[in-house]
């Protein structure tokens, strides 16, 4: 195939793609950020004994699981604000939605986790009067981290490339702003060659970042 | 409250589903006595020391800990659990020491003394790290004050899981099995450690295979089997002298083992 490349017109769009990656940076960290809080609300829910706790965050983390992501942005754009009322931006929407739905697979992290901390740990913190959650914090979280870290990493790498997604809310990340310009430069090729070497240099680390703790985790934890 | 028990069981019963594994155990043990359980395994003798820690909420029966009721209260004569506040204060009287140690890997030996200390009791950094360097000397373990866990022998764990018991000033002490896990030549250092916290007056529940540490510690010698006391009385008549046939038959597998 013969095609004439230019990158120029790459060259003249640099600060499209800047402002573009600010944004899917943006909408990763604060994602990041809520999917983590709700994530260990939920996952430690999970592993109480209060049943009605455990049963609810069970339900919260199946309907997650057992609905298409893509299906949860457009109801939660679209239906949520109708049903309850509040009105968000298309931005705000979307952060809300990733961090839901990442949060159902954190929490099963921080679960797992959190499970596989030896009971012997908390039984000495209870006799000497920690409460469940000064437990929590001081004696089972700071253990249980090691084997949440890995995979929690992992999570966030897909967090970015399902940033994406917010393409369809019309939000200008990334993917978005790049599919704005092809509109008036006709410039396809070029244009969507270099958006996924940007998504690859973004992301590329946070993987390669997870697969070193693994084995760094890995090797500590078989000696 | 002269003359009260430090620890009293009344008809104390405890089942995990449909495995009965207390099924009504009376026990006095006076103040600075101590008591050894002894039984074959799978008799109870963990179970009961977890009531009286009140790591197992769910038993039957009554547990009085220096004339208190643990984690109950009485009204209109009927039983209903109790929390928070009235429960910490009855059960902080208890401290216990497990086989497994269970001392917390990411914290130095000072780090696991002082921690119930600071995060509990609100003690000042400074001041608690006085009363957990006070600890270390009394368990001859000042040189380990920084390490890790992992870093002692089984014998100086368990020391340290004693000094982080007895931070918290209980007024009883539970062990279950703490020799168990050790290495053979690692047992004295620890059994010294508990005869001297025994000739300072502590009250002690000692569940245990070691019979020599029986006979010369304690006061009292309890032979649960089936979640039952088989037989209880002082040393010489329950280890050289025993009135049951199961105590003697247990007693007579033990010293087989030992040979
Ligand atoms: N958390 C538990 N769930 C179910 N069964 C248990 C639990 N803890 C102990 N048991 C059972 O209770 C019985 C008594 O156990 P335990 O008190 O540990 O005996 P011992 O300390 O005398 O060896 C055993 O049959 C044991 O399997
Ligand atoms: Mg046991």
């Amino acid at each position: 195939m013969i095609y004439d490349w230019n990158f120029n017109v790459v060259w003249e769009y640099r600060g499209v793609y800047w402002n573009g990656a600010q944004t899917t940076l943006a909408i990763s960290f604060l994602s990041l950020f809520f999917a983590m809080i709700l994530g260990l609300i939920i996952g430690i829910a999970r592993q109480s004994n209060i049943r009605v706790l455990s049963i609810a965050a069970s339900w919260y983390v199946e309907i997650i699981r057992d609905t298409p992501l893509l299906v949860q942005i457009v109801w939660i754009f679209y239906c949520l604000p109708i049903l309850v009322g509040i009105d968000m931006t298309a931005f705000w929407s979307f952060v809300f939605t990733i961090s839901v739905h990442f949060s159902a697979y954190m929490a099963e992290i921080i679960r797992a986790g959190i499970a596989s901390i030896d009971k012997g740990q908390t039984d000495a913190a209870k006799v000497l009067g920690l409460t469940y959650f000064q437990a929590m914090k001081r004696i089972v979280l700071p253990q249980a981290y090691r084997r949440m870290l890995p995979p929690l990493v992992n999570n966030f790498a897909d967090m970015i490339k399902l940033s994406s997604l917010a393409s369809v809310l019309g939000v200008y990340e990334l993917l978005h702003s790049i599919d704005n310009i092809i509109m008036n430069t006709f410039r396809p090729l070029e244009l969507y060659t270099v958006l996924a070497i940007v998504y690859f240099l973004i992301i590329f680390p946070v993987a390669f970042g997870a697969r070193r703790l693994e084995i760094h985790y890995a090797q500590k934890f078989s000696r | 409250m002269t003359g009260e028990p430090a620890v009293r069981t009344v008809d104390l019963c405890k089942r995990f589903g449909d495995l009965e594994v207390l099924r009504g155990v009376n026990l006095d043990v006076e103040p600075g006595g101590v008591l050894c359980v002894i039984g074959p395994s799978g008799s109870g003798k963990s179970t009961l020391l977890r009531c009286l820690a009140y790591l197992e909420e769910d038993f039957t029966g009554r547990i009085y800990l220096e004339g208190e009721l643990l984690g109950r209260v009485e009204r209109n004569g009927a039983l209903e659990p109790v929390q928070g506040e009235a429960l910490r204060r009855v059960q902080s009287k208890v401290g216990m020491v497990f086989q497994n140690f269970n001392l917390w890997p990411h914290k130095s030996a000072l780090g696991n003394i002082i921690e119930a200390l600071v995060v509990v009791k609100k003690v000042p950094l400074e001041e608690a790290e006085a009363v957990g360097d006070e600890l270390l000397a009394r368990v001859g373990l000042s040189d380990k004050r920084n390490d890790y866990p992992s870093r002692l022998s089984g014998g100086q764990q368990q020391r340290v899981a004693i000094a982080r018991a007895l931070a918290m000033r209980p007024r009883i002490m539970l062990f279950d099995e703490v020799t168990s896990a050790l290495d053979p030549e690692l047992v004295g250092e620890v059994l010294h450690v508990m005869k001297q916290l025994a000739e300072e007056g502590m009250t002690m529940l000692v569940v245990t295979h070691e019979m020599t540490f029986a006979s010369r510690v304690a006061n009292r010698v309890v032979f649960m089997d089936q979640g039952l006391i088989v037989e209880q009385g002082a040393p010489a008549q329950v280890l050289k002298n025993p009135s049951q046939a199961r105590t003697k038959e247990f007693l007579s597998q033990v010293a087989h083992e030992e040979i």
